[in-house]
């Protein structure tokens, strides 16, 4: 039978159910972008819409984290690697791992919460996780508008420093992206990813430095600490110090080690997503 | 069985431009296979799992069940094309593999563009509303922003949904969903759309309009194949069918021969593994059980109730040889849709008896969408008042988690953890402050070492609850301060006992505030032999006012100003000590035997020195 389909008669035909070249996969993902960013809007807004407080929680969540953990960490264990501007530093640390946790979870149902989505219609799948990234980068920018206000409140000098925050929060959503591109594909495979999600969320979160000072608690430890600063979200979390916060230089190695880490995550993302293109359909 | 290699090429059986058309979609020899799990549970089209994540689950009995076997066909431009089957037999398999959802086990599948599939359960995104549905879908179909936004009006009105449009998609009933999804997925011409069980749904006047759009569709170079169950309305708009059994392809010609050919199968199945579905299929309804069907489809979806109403009545005229059975139930929609008769006429009639009645309904309905659009209304402005007021509070809130924080990070655990941040403001007693503390003579004369002598020594201290003098350097906190010892703060020649059998003696003065923080300072007092020449001449080598520098001694904080307030909550713990109150006398040697440099332990340490 397949003598008889010689090559003229398929000719101007492609292949059903096989991925389609990256670069022309990468082109029909920006060509239709404006669908990721309508389904995130949409979706974002419906979602706080079924809450009575709507918006409101966005900003509550991670103060209401940000205030537990401050009076866990702060009031009840007292640490020497506390550092003098404890609360400042904790709200960052708190809000900017925040977002990533939503991203992360976000990404690994991003696939397989949106199956009836990519049962009907066919479009390049990498939107989706794409979708997710902006939807939460969407509400995080309220996040950080509180996060601003609330480091005036404790007295932390306003600075132009503070700008650089908007590229550096980029540069972890590209991460996140990369990192949710990785765990989507994989969740669609074994479900099971996702239950092993919050165990990473957790295991990241007390890496990540967040109410402690790493550079204090490791001292004595130079390859641990060496170590600890190549964890990618606390990477994004010294950054993200260095230049709102005044006496927490950023190391050197962190410079590197963020940017380096969303490149990494994105072509590896993409590249691993991509290569499962045709098989997404076999969601249930 | 036929083997499809007979049937099918050259495409187009029997559509007269076949000839000139191109082959829009080429499948050869499609197989596809599923794995089924031994506990018995199907793994089908629907809801088809990864076949990868069986294999990660070893050991669990896994079986491969193939859903199509070989499947061969060629579909032009211009067709449309009709796929029988009974229920299981791989129709939406099918389907599925041809839109590219699943991929083929074997053999290859060509198309000129990216099928779009329609299928009955596809419910797009359940959250969201019809409207934002539409522009979504059309987005993900590649429609740009502004071509999207200026169809949306265009097919929500074609879905014909009213205000329902506005609602959350999961709450339409199933036509209504079934509607949006196909006026979305026909708004883009020019492509092969694949229908799956779409028509079944739906109520008459919506099904003329679809018929009447597909042969739009069709006649602009597109490519329509539906599945249905219904031979009558296959019989209307297409002229080629497949018939598709157990996974092959039985039969592929014109519409009328192979729908002829399937139903006579289906009176009288051969193979015993026959859908139930399909054999009750040319059989109808008893009156009263689609009624039912009708009545909550009404319910649910007002808006096409008179329709429906159409729809029920039409039952009566069905055939005799109808025998209910539980299936027919479950699949009361198809079986109303595929009973040729049943969409006939009578229905037409019945929907001109419904249409006279929805004015006093439609008034109410108005009636009620308006009192909830005013109830909405209300409720956001409620909701932005209640969000300002609880952003406030927040931010309160945050403040007053940072003073617990700072407040625990300050010196003095026991008030951090047992009084609010309230108590912060509370005036805390600042250390004492050593003013003087000398001996009236640094010299003591001894007779002899078992003599008695007295020392005279003056103090002044501020800032402190309880005095006491004690005869050796004691470090601070292990004076004992029980009331018997405990002197005045200001005292002048207090005698103490001299003990002559040492060379020198030391005298610690040691003051305590309310807070228990303490400070000493020690003197010296050396003896010396009778000498003629008795004292008064010595005092010109400075009398001993020994310099009372404020020695903070067991305070557990680095504050050891002499006098600070120490308990302002805000300000960081300052580190430096400053320095120490120029007092008189310069000989001071404040020794604080036991207590460390202050600035060596800046570290808040856990025992108090109270």
């Amino acid at each position: 039978m397949a003598d008889a389909l010689t090559p003229p008669f398929t000719d101007g035909l492609m292949l059903v159910g096989h991925r389609p070249p990256l670069g022309a996969y990468l082109v029909d993902t920006w060509r239709r972008r404006s669908f990721a960013f309508t389904l995130a809007k949409y979706r974002l807004v419906s979602r706080l819409l079924q809450n009575r407080l709507g918006l409101l929680w966005i900003v509550l969540k991670p103060v209401f984290m940000a205030a537990i953990y401050g009076t866990i960490f702060g009031a009840l264990l007292s640490s020497s690697a506390r550092p003098d501007d404890w609360v400042p530093y904790l709200l960052i640390g708190v809000f900017i791992f925040q977002f990533f946790t939503s991203c992360f979870s976000g990404g690994a149902r991003a696939i397989t919460g949106n199956s009836k989505l990519v049962q009907s219609l066919g479009f390049p799948r990498l939107l989706l996780p794409l979708s997710v990234v902006i939807e939460h980068g969407l509400e995080f920018v309220p996040v950080v508008a509180l996060l601003a206000v609330l480091l005036l409140v404790f007295g932390v000098p306003i600075a132009w420093s503070w700008l650089l925050v908007i590229p550096i929060l980029l540069m972890m959503a590209v991460f996140n992206l990369g990192l949710g591109l990785i765990v989507a594909r994989m969740s669609v495979r074994v479900r099971d990813v996702q239950q092993f999600i919050p165990v990473i969320n957790r295991l990241l979160f007390y890496a990540s430095s967040i109410f402690f000072q790493l550079d204090e608690a490791f001292a004595d430890h130079p390859t641990i600490l060496t170590i600890a600063h190549l964890i990618p979200t606390y990477d994004f979390i010294a950054l993200v110090r260095g230049v709102m916060l005044t006496d927490h230089p950023v190391p050197p190695l962190v410079m590197v080690a963020a940017p380096a880490w969303a490149l990494l995550a994105i072509v590896i993302g993409v590249v691993y997503f991509w290569k499962a293109e045709a098989r997404y359909g076999l969601t249930d | 069985m036929a083997s499809p290699t007979e049937l099918i090429l050259p495409s187009g059986v029997k559509s007269g431009r076949a000839g000139e058309a191109r082959p829009m979609i080429v499948v050869d020899d499609a197989h596809v296979t599923y794995r089924v799990y031994a506990s018995g549970k199907r793994v089908s089209g629907r809801d088809g799992l990864p076949s990868l994540r069986g294999a990660l689950r070893g050991g669990r009995g896994l079986q491969t069940v193939p859903a199509l076997r070989g499947v061969t066909f060629t579909a032009s431009a211009g067709e449309t094309i009709g796929v029988v089957g009974h229920n299981g037999s791989g129709k939406s398999t099918l389907f599925r593999a041809m839109s590219g959802l699943i991929p083929t086990s074997e053999g290859t599948i060509w198309a000129a563009d990216r099928p779009v599939l329609l299928g009955v359960n596809a419910a797009l995104v359940p959250e969201l509303s019809g409207e934002n549905n539409i522009k979504i879908g059309l987005l993900a179909m590649g429609f740009s922003q502004e071509e999207a936004a200026a169809q949306v009006d265009e097919i929500a009105e074609f879905a014909e949904l009213n205000e329902f449009i506005n609602h959350p998609m999961r709450t339409y009933s199933s036509g209504m969903g079934a509607r949006l999804r196909f006026a979305i997925a026909a708004a883009k011409s020019h492509s092969i759309l694949l229908i799956d069980e779409a028509l079944a749904v739906g109520d008459r006047r919506f099904k003329q309009k679809s018929d009447k759009r597909l042969r739009e569709l069709r006649d602009s170079a597109g490519l329509v194949m539906i599945v249905s169950h219904s031979s009558k309305s296959l019989r209307d708009t297409c002229e080629r069918v497949l018939w598709i059994h157990k996974g092959e392809l039985r039969a592929d010609g014109p519409a009328d021969d192979v729908i002829g050919e399937y139903l006579k199968w289906t009176k009288n199945p051969s193979s015993a593994a026959v859908g139930a579905a399909s054999s009750a299929k040319p059989r109808a309804k008893t009156p009263t059980e689609p009624s039912d069907t009708a009545l909550q489809r009404a319910a649910s979806a007002a808006a096409m109730a008179a329709a429906q109403g159409g729809r029920a009545r039409t039952i009566p005229v069905s055939k005799a040889e109808s025998k209910p059975s539980l299936l027919d139930d479950l699949l009361g929609e198809v079986g109303l849709a595929t009973t040729p008769i049943a969409i006939e006429t009578p229905s037409q009639h019945v929907k001109d008896a419904g249409s006279g009645r929805p004015s006093s309904r439609d008034a109410e309905r108005r009636g009620r969408y308006i009192a909830s659009t005013r109830e909405r209304h209300r409720r956001r402005l409620l909701t932005v008042l209640i969000t300002g007021g609880a952003i406030v509070l927040a931010i309160a809130a945050g403040a007053g988690l940072a003073l617990a924080a700072n407040l625990s990070a300050s010196p003095d655990p026991q008030r951090s953890n047992s009084v609010a941040s309230v108590a912060t403001d509370e005036p805390a007693p600042s250390l004492p402050v050593i003013g003087s503390f000398a001996a009236a003579a640094k010299t003591v004369e001894c007779a002899a070492d078992d003599a008695k002598a007295k020392v005279k020594l003056s103090w002044k201290v501020d800032h402190a609850a309880l005095v006491a003098v004690v005869a050796g350097s004691v470090t601070a906190e292990k004076a004992d301060l029980s009331p018997k010892t405990v002197l005045p703060t200001e005292m002048k020649d207090h005698a103490m006992a001299f003990g002559c059998d040492a060379s020198k003696q030391a005298y610690t003065l040691v003051a305590e505030n309310a807070n228990g923080d303490r400070v000493s300072s020690v003197i010296t007092v050396t003896r010396t032999e009778p000498t003629p020449t008795p004292v008064p001449s010595a005092p010109p080598q400075q009398t001993i006012p020994v310099a009372p520098q404020p020695a903070p001694v067991t305070t557990s904080k680095p504050v050891s100003t002499p006098a600070p307030s120490e308990t302002a909550p805000s300000t960081a713990p300052s580190t430096e000590p400053s320095e120490p109150e120029p007092e008189p006398t310069p000989s001071s040697e404040p020794t604080t035997p036991g207590s460390t440099d202050p600035t060596s332990d800046p570290a808040p340490s856990a025992e108090a020195g109270g």
